[in-house]
């Protein structure tokens, strides 16, 4: 029963009805407050900040009554509170603090209560007021940054002037552009899937499964659809038996077809075995806890020995997925070789075994997607995903429909990583959306993201390799195993890119890498970035160093004299060809120039003083390669076209997963144009208006999406000038646009006038533009990465305090965004390094469900970052550019591992380094 | 997100009497709110919630040097205030509590009064053992804080609600200082633990030791560090299906107590 009581909320009091159990912040999100995001299961990650009275508090914790009597300050009202505390979003914004911006409204709030308690607060007051609050994207710095310029402008020390906008400017190609974006998403104004609430909407929920592995003998759902309020209940029964992939990749789709909407067989612990769909959360509730499953369980898989070696069952019988040999649970296998291996005598060799460790993505807003049919009888889907185009084609295919019939959108997404490169929960919903004729919203709990969302690929890498006595590496042995869990999803692709990546990084005439897939009864593996070269580099970066030791070297020179170089051919370019077709020939490299920066910003060979008796400290390195793309495969289109008033339209297919891939398009496209970049409206990713991307994934829209956008926007360039010149018998050559003006000698004619002229034509001049852009080449970025870290020697804590990452990732479009990547993705491979771990009980249960047990990086473990980029111009990218996603990933656990011996002779062969490993290393 | 959709009643209740007359009728599944955090981790679950925020003291108050610190005052407050040094280690602990946002809502009582009894205060507060005013139907009443414990877990009577620690000025008198260590986020299975230490005016000291895996264990007037030693390594094993070793968490035990005796932060 609902009461009505009175709360004073920004200043003002509103009469509310509230049921008793009502918190805080669901009441704040149902009378539209906005901002309040939830990206936990109850008082871990800060999202739903607000003041309480000028403290912070956290609003899913807090039945809305007890905030009766108190005032209450949302982040509508931190914007309305006086000039200063106004300041803090555009702060925010201006150094860069928010990416996909899920968190940035939290974060303000938190900064609101240090405002409120503090006028000018240290860094280490700043630091503990923010620590309540998880970012995924930002690795902290530019949150703390953007702070610190609020603190920096109130009590006069940076001039306000400095908060300007720069998005008139109209050359902005290598310039610290805030995002265009930026003003919605530090105002709480972006709107993601998981706040939308449909017209009559009906939500879902998911039943999961309580075993590992299991036929389902019996499921009973008769009490449950009895239940009032219940619309649907679904099962494997009742749902198409269509095999299909959850992975979203392109065309040609290398994914075996191993999943359906609803399994009859549990292949891990909390795969869905049901679905309801009710008027409202709690009748969902009620009614999952009214279906009865019988299990007739299965032997349980979760080591390789287990699922491989000595196979216990077959995961997925023969005939049901396309597995190389299901009854051993082998996905797929493949071999790269070069040369032979093992033949040249009075090698230096060295070798390891390197165990790799499941890491979820924890991207802050977690899987959601609303479906409803529209008055064509289309499935219009709207989701926070990577992949639009991959999800009109994968529910489609489940659901037996043309792709016509089908409509993927997605408004802002609050993280990706890869984690929204499969298509989890956009197939259930559509199924239930076309029978009930309403719409169907699935938001996934932080708990089922734990359990049935996707993680990176656990390997087991033996490695061993051989150098001449002056070092030059000379054989390549590896044995690849990847554990994609309990479905084949990303599995071979994965494994394919590791294969090539550990062959690539330093060329050897004899190379031999042998990789096998095997699936188990854990939580599928997904793509993640780096997708499948953390795993790899985390054994080839720490075996280096090895062997640099053995060879008496200098590990930064023994990579120097093993790199590969400009002009210098990939191995190859895919292995699921035969013959493997070679790779592409590089065409830029600056490693040298990376390697060198980073020694002199991490004092290379300068030791760095004990802080304290029971801490060592030391510094490592390691470098790697990543791609722009996938070469032959990503594919994006643009359509660039004209407005009567001389503004210009973008419509791509690429997704902006919070990297600020909007707004480095948009900064391309004015560039080439010479127009201000607020001239330019981009559109992103509704496969029912922008044209064909493959998604935003393998770090590819500068460099493909980007492409399309220049070469797109030169088009309409040339178009302008040659209509203008016999328009207005200007002189062609030499004509520009400038600023909002066509320039043509000493004539110059507004940008607006010009357009209105076009569209009044009597001929029909083509002011639209579409181009796609596929490429025979993905030019690597490289990176070198050092650390410098305290090991703790009685606690076994390894703390990294300063990360160097200096890569060669061709031009910054946008130095401040690309940072901004380059920091994020430190923190997030740290987290790798010495954190992060999904593990398992014997009887295959998950045992971290929640930002409680699974430990992602806080703001406390945020180490001093330097990033600087070595910029050479890239020839086959938009204005000379590379990727900047997924670069800084790899490199940091290897540089901590060997960090970690270069203070203390401890080498790990296991992540995450954790102490309980530092213990038994010590000790062995 | 975690739905809570199980609560049917919100009780606030402006007086004692209000209060009992709840109480005297019996619903199951009550829980009592100090603050609000156990709405997470109790309420969701709770068909009737009871906000005593009108009810109990969250005042501070030092007189002739006892001190009174009432169960509603919430962890950031008490952080903050103006206390004598044996009660350091109770400040320090509430420093470090969970986060900035919870230490503005979670009460010193809170935990107590909810059953929830794991908490980086506990430790403190065990050892420095304070008198706690209670209020029942007939008024307040005081008992001494180790009268409340049973088998190292809290309960309070039935039909009373915390309502204020008083730490005796006598009784504070045998304390020269403490300090509390907190550590968290190390390793999996390690973390966490926190370490309290009161400095005796005779030279020995107190140890507070709270774990999840060993829950907590308390020693007082230890005038041999090494005998201490030698007790935390006979500690029982840890329950099995962790991954943490019973010798790794006693080395690190070990180490945290030397360095906390020296006289430093952990």
């Amino acid at each position: 029963m609902s009461d009505r009581i009175t709360l004073h909320i920004d200043g003002s009091d509103r009469t509310v009805a509230v049921p008793p159990a009502m918190t805080l912040v669901q009441l704040l999100k149902r009378e539209g407050y906005r901002g309040l995001r939830q990206a936990c299961d109850g008082g871990s990650c800060g999202g739903c900040t607000v003041l309480l009275d000028q403290r912070p508090v956290l609003s899913c914790l807090l039945n809305a009554r007890q905030s009766v009597g108190r005032k209450i300050l949302t982040i509508e009202g931190v914007i309305a509170y006086n000039d200063e505390l106004r300041l803090l979003p555009l702060c925010l914004k201006k150094a860069g603090s928010a990416q996909c911006g899920f968190c940035t409204c939290g974060f303000i709030m938190a900064a609101a209560g240090l405002y409120f308690a503090a006028r000018d607060p240290q860094r280490d007051e700043l630091v503990t007021a923010l620590s309540g609050n998880l970012c995924r994207c930002t690795g902290y710095e530019k949150i703390i940054r953007g702070v610190e310029l609020f603190f920096a402008v109130i009590n006069g020390r940076t001039d306000r002037a400095q908060l300007a906008s720069a998005h008139d400017c109209t050359a902005p190609v290598g310039e610290r552009i805030e995002k265009l974006d930026g003003d919605g998403l530090t105002r709480g104004e972006a709107a993601y899937a998981s706040d939308m609430v449909m017209p009559r909407q009906l939500v879902m929920r998911l039943l999961t499964a309580t075993v590992a592995h299991a036929r389902i003998r019996a499921i009973d759902i008769s009490a449950a659809e009895k239940l009032p309020g219940v619309r649907l209940v679904l099962t494997h029964r009742n749902t198409p038996d269509t095999r299909f992939t959850t992975a979203a990749q392109g065309y040609p789709e290398p994914s075996p077809y191993d999943a359906r909407i609803l399994t009859d067989t549990v292949r891990f612990h909390g795969e869905p075995v049901a679905a309801v769909v009710a008027e409202d959360l709690a009748t969902a509730d009620a009614a999952l806890q009214l279906i009865t499953v019988d299990y007739d369980e299965l032997p349980v898989m979760l080591t390789f020995a287990d699922a491989y070696e000595q196979t216990k069952a077959a995961i997925h019988p023969a005939g049901l997925a396309n597995f190389a040999d299901p009854a051993h649970n082998l996905v797929c296998e493949f071999q790269y070789t070069q040369g032979a291996v093992g033949q040249t005598p009075d090698l230096v060799r060295v070798s390891g075994t390197f165990t790799t460790s499941k890491q979820q993505h924890v991207h802050l807003e977690p899987h959601v997607a609303i479906a409803a049919k529209d008055e064509y009888g289309r499935i219009n889907i709207i989701s926070s995903t990577q992949v639009p185009f991959d999800v009109r084609r994968i529910v489609a295919r489940a659901l037996g429909l043309p792709f016509s019939m089908v409509r993927v959108s997605k408004p802002r997404l609050g993280g990706g990583f890869g984690g929204k490169q499969e298509v989890l929960v956009e197939t259930i919903v559509a199924c239930a959306a076309a029978r009930l004729d309403r719409p169907v919203k699935l938001l996934l709990s932080r708990r089922e993201e734990f359990l049935f969302a996707r993680t990176r690929h656990p390997f087991r890498v033996t490695l061993e390799l051989g150098f001449t006595r002056a070092g030059k590496l000379t054989d390549l042995t590896a044995g690849i195993l990847s554990d994609t869990g309990a479905y084949g999803g990303h599995g071979s692709t994965v494994a394919e890119l590791a294969t090539m990546r550990i062959a690539s990084l330093y060329p050897a005439p004899n190379v031999r890498v042998d990789t096998k897939v095997i699936c188990t009864n854990k939580t599928p593996g997904g793509a993640f970035r780096g997708y499948g070269e953390p795993q790899v580099m985390f054994a080839l970066e720490s075996l280096m160093d090895e062997a640099a030791a053995q060879l008496g070297m200098d590990p930064a020179e023994l990579r120097l004299l093993n790199h590969i170089r400009a002009g210098d051919r990939l191995p190859v370019e895919t292995l699921f060809v035969q013959p493997h077709p070679p790779g592409e020939v590089i065409t830029t490299c600056e490693l040298p120039r990376c390697i060198a920066r980073g020694q002199e910003r991490i004092g290379w060979g300068t030791p760095r003083p004990a802080p304290a008796p029971h801490v060592r400290t030391g510094k490592g390195m390691a470098i790697s390669l990543q791609g722009s793309g996938i070469a032959n495969i990503t594919r994006s289109s643009v359509t660039v076209s004209l407005n009567e008033d001389g503004s210009i339209q973008l419509l791509s297919g690429a997704v902006d997963v919070g990297t600020g891939a909007d707004t480095v398009l948009a900064q391309i496209a004015a560039q080439t144009l010479g127009v201000p970049l607020t001239r330019i409206h981009i559109i992103t990713a509704d496969t029912a208006v922008t044209p064909y991307d493959s998604g935003s994934y393998a770090s590819n829209t500068t460099y493909f999406a980007g492409h399309a956008v220049q070469q797109a926007c030169a088009r309409l360039r040339e178009q302008i000038f040659t209509w203008a010149a016999a328009k207005f018998q200007l002189p062609r050559d030499g004509m520009a646009l400038r600023g909002n003006m066509l320039v043509a000698g000493d004539i110059t004619k507004p940008l607006p006038e010009v357009a209105t002229a076009i569209f009044a034509d009597l001929r029909p001049v083509d002011t639209v533009f579409c181009i796609t852009v596929k490429k025979e080449t993905a030019a690597p970025p490289f990176i070198a990465t050092f650390v410098d870290v305290d090991v703790d020697i009685q606690t076994g804590r390894i703390t990294v305090v300063k990360a160097v990452q200096v890569a060669d990732c061709g031009t910054i479009i946008n130095p401040l965004l690309a940072e901004g990547q380059m920091e994020g993705a430190t923190l997030q491979a740290l987290g790798y390094a010495l954190t992060e771990e999904i593990s398992y009980a014997a009887d295959g249960r998950v045992r971290e469900s929640d930002l409680l047990a699974y430990r992602v990086p806080t703001i406390f473990e945020k180490p001093e970052f330097a990033v600087e980029f070595i910029q050479p111009h890239e020839p086959t990218g938009p204005y000379g550019a590379k990727a900047v996603g997924e670069v800084a990933f790899a490199t940091m656990a290897p540089a901590i591992n060997n960090a970690v011996f270069a203070a203390c002779g401890v080498r790990f062969r296991d992540l995450p380094m954790s102490p309980e490993r530092f213990f038994a290393a010590q000790r062995s | 997100m975690l739905t809570r959709h199980a609560t049917r009643e919100y009780h606030a209740p402006e007086n004692t009497s209000a209060l009992f007359a709840l109480l005297a009728a019996p619903v199951p599944n009550t829980a009592l709110l100090a603050g609000g955090i156990s709405l997470h981790w109790r309420g969701c679950r709770a068909s009737r919630l009871i906000d005593l925020r009108h009810i109990i003291s969250s005042s501070v108050s030092v007189t002739d040097g006892t001190v009174a610190i009432g169960a509603g005052t919430t962890v950031a407050a008490a952080a903050a205030a103006h206390l004598p040094a044996p009660l350091t280690a109770l400040r320090q602990a509430c420093a470090r509590l969970a986060s900035p946002q919870i230490r503005n809502v979670a009460t010193l009582g809170g935990n107590l009064i909810s059953h929830f009894d794991f908490s980086d205060t506990l430790g403190p507060l065990y050892l420095l053992a304070p008198n706690l005013r209670l209020i029942t139907r007939d008024g307040a009443v005081t008992r001494p804080f180790t009268e409340l414990l049973v088998k190292d877990r809290f309960t309070l009577p039935a039909n009373t609600v915390l309502d204020a620690f008083i730490f005796p000025a006598a009784r504070l008198a045998q304390w020269r200082g403490g300090r509390h260590h907190k550590e968290s986020r190390l390793g999996r299975d390690l973390a966490t633990l926190g370490l309290t230490i009161l400095d005796r005016t005779d030279g020995a000291f107190d140890l507070a030791l709270t774990a999840y895996w060993l829950q907590m264990r308390c020693w007082h007037a230890v005038t041999n560090a090494a005998d201490l030693q030698a007790q935390l390594a006979a500690l029982p094993p840890p329950k099995s299906d962790q991954r943490a070793t019973a010798d790794q968490r006693r080395r690190l035990l070990a180490a945290l107590l030397d360095r906390l005796l020296a006289g430093g932060a952990a």
